[in-house]
């Protein structure tokens, strides 16, 4: 879902394009899936957080809305401070884990 | 050789096999099933109403997958077809307002789903059109039960209703198809609940997912749902009269009715005007007689008829007795004569039950007797008495 809006943010993109640019940005990481992204811009045209532009032939265009751009940010918001407390987390298990490994690290011969 | 090869090759490709579907809304079940038979060499063409449609290729290993639609719609808009082609996604198939379905035979083809929570997010449609179907399930169910409901609470007792005007296994059916729709329906709504909380939870559909079991019972249940609904609608109303066996000597000879000429000894050449047997589950054998004598200048000189019931039990026996002396006391309210005749209760050792009523300036007498699961309603034009031959009658139900 966040990779959608990201797609969106700086330009209008059909579906095709906004898999690959989530492939390119994620450098295959993330795979969003054609059944998953249909999904995802049926869901968020209804949430008006995306509109349709554009029909050309086959191909649809969508861009972000305000609402969605808001959305965009409190995401953003959302998985810094996820980020933020693992790595806080992260670092008190590590520095907990390393304590006794390094004392008996230092005994060994 | 390489032309008969040709020429088998193309009529396998013409050749086409049906099969059930093993569930209607069970996405991952019906992938499996389809993957199953791609390997087994059949390639899906169509959905019907109750199986699908294949057409032979070669066996091979093929990815099915079902997206669920979002909204009405007879095949997926060309976008998506074209951004799942790019995937490596063929469009095979709609399953009729439910599903979309695509395959692939790239091993290496993305996946169509890549998020549970998303793929959760799009059965909403698919899950208003169960609820949908479940209420109309419900609607069906209730007019059933009223049918039932009224059957019983009718006027003239439900015992005789049934005996006169319904088929073999139509009470029955009435009574259990409607809640075995709301059993089906129920459970695939528990089945797709519990899909969606795993899916919710970001676990992926469990494939390749059990389904030649379910396939089964569904085949079962979709075969006999159909017959039941034919024949309660189409059928059951040509097969619900007696039927007649006055040419059927044998069918005679079982049939259980009092005889003219051991009532009145004086009455020969007594007439079969009327012979008929029926069978129903609750009443296993029915026989209604009629016989009668005429004299020379051809008047009716005296007659008999005879409903014989055997019932399934000695409560439905006791139940269809009480019918049948209710049921005679407003037979006797004619139009004009506003009397309301009651049958009397006559005490007769041989029976369990003896009922009567007597118009003597007639020479007329009806009664009703019990005997276990046995009953008789009996109707007597003629010289004599029925309380004298309560012993016969006891002989016949016995």
């Amino acid at each position: 879902m966040f990779y959608v809006l990201l797609s969106l943010l700086s330009q209008e993109r059909c579906g095709t394009e906004i898999m690959e640019y989530t492939d390119d940005t994620t450098a295959g990481r993330v795979t969003l899936g054609p059944g998953t992204l249909y999904t995802i811009l049926a869901k968020f045209q209804e949430e008006r957080l995306i509109e349709e532009t554009a029909v050309e032939g086959r191909k649809r265009t969508y861009r972000i809305t305000e609402r969605g751009r808001a959305l965009y940010r409190s995401e953003l918001g959302r998985l810094r401070l996820c980020v933020a407390d693992g790595e806080r987390a992260g670092q008190r298990a590590l520095a907990g884990e390393e304590l006794p490994g390094l004392g008996s690290g230092e005994e060994e011969p | 050789m390489e032309e008969r090869k040709t020429v088998a090759s193309e009529a396998d490709r013409t050749a086409e096999d049906w099969a059930f579907c093993p569930s209607q809304y069970d996405a991952a079940a019906i992938e499996t099933w389809l993957e199953d038979r791609a390997r087994e060499g059949w390639q899906l063409k169509r959905f019907t109403n109750w199986g699908g449609k294949f057409e032979k290729a070669a066996p091979r290993p093929t990815r099915y997958r079902l997206t669920p639609m979002t909204r009405k719609e007879k095949a997926p808009d060309p976008e998506r077809l074209e951004l799942c082609a790019a995937q490596g996604w063929q469009y095979a198939a709609t399953r009729y307002e439910l599903f979309h379905v695509w395959r692939t035979d790239d091993a290496l083809a993305p996946e169509m789903d890549t998020d549970p929570v998303t793929q959760a997010e799009g059965y909403r449609w698919v899950r208003r059109r169960l609820i949908g179907g479940l209420a109309a399930a419900s609607l069906l169910c209730a007019v059933l039960l009223a049918f039932l409901a009224y059957a019983y609470f009718r006027p003239g007792g439900y015992l005789l209703n049934m005996a006169e005007s319904d088929a073999p296994l139509e009470g029955l059916l009435r009574l259990i198809v409607g809640p075995l729709v709301l059993i089906v329906l129920g459970l695939q709504l528990w089945g797709m609940d519990r899909t969606l909380r795993h899916l919710r939870t970001g676990i992926p559909l469990e494939r390749p997912a059990p389904y030649r079991t379910r396939q089964r019972v569904t085949a079962v249940l979709t075969v006999v749902g159909v017959l039941a609904y034919f024949y309660l609608i189409l059928f059951s109303y040509l097969v619900d009269d007696f039927r007649d066996i006055r040419g059927d000597e044998a069918a005679l000879a079982r049939a259980t009715y009092v005889d003219m000429t051991v009532l009145n000894p004086a009455a020969e050449g007594a007439e079969l005007w009327k012979a008929e047997t029926k069978r129903l589950e609750l009443i296993p054998r029915m026989d209604r007689v009629g016989q009668l004598t005429v004299d020379a200048a051809g008047s009716v000189t005296g007659s008999v008829e005879t409903a014989y019931y055997r019932l399934l039990t000695v409560g439905l026996a006791e139940e269809l007795e009480r019918e049948l002396v209710g049921r005679y006391a407003e037979r006797a309210n004619f139009p004009g004569n506003e009397t309301r005749i009651s049958m009397e209760s006559v005490p007769a050792g041989d029976l369990d039950a003896f009922y009567l009523k007597d118009w003597p300036e007639e020479h007329r007498q009806s009664a009703v007797a019990r005997l276990g699961r046995s009953v008789l309603y009996v109707i007597y034009n003629g010289p004599g008495d029925l309380r004298e031959h309560t012993d016969y009658l006891a002989a016949l139900l016995s």
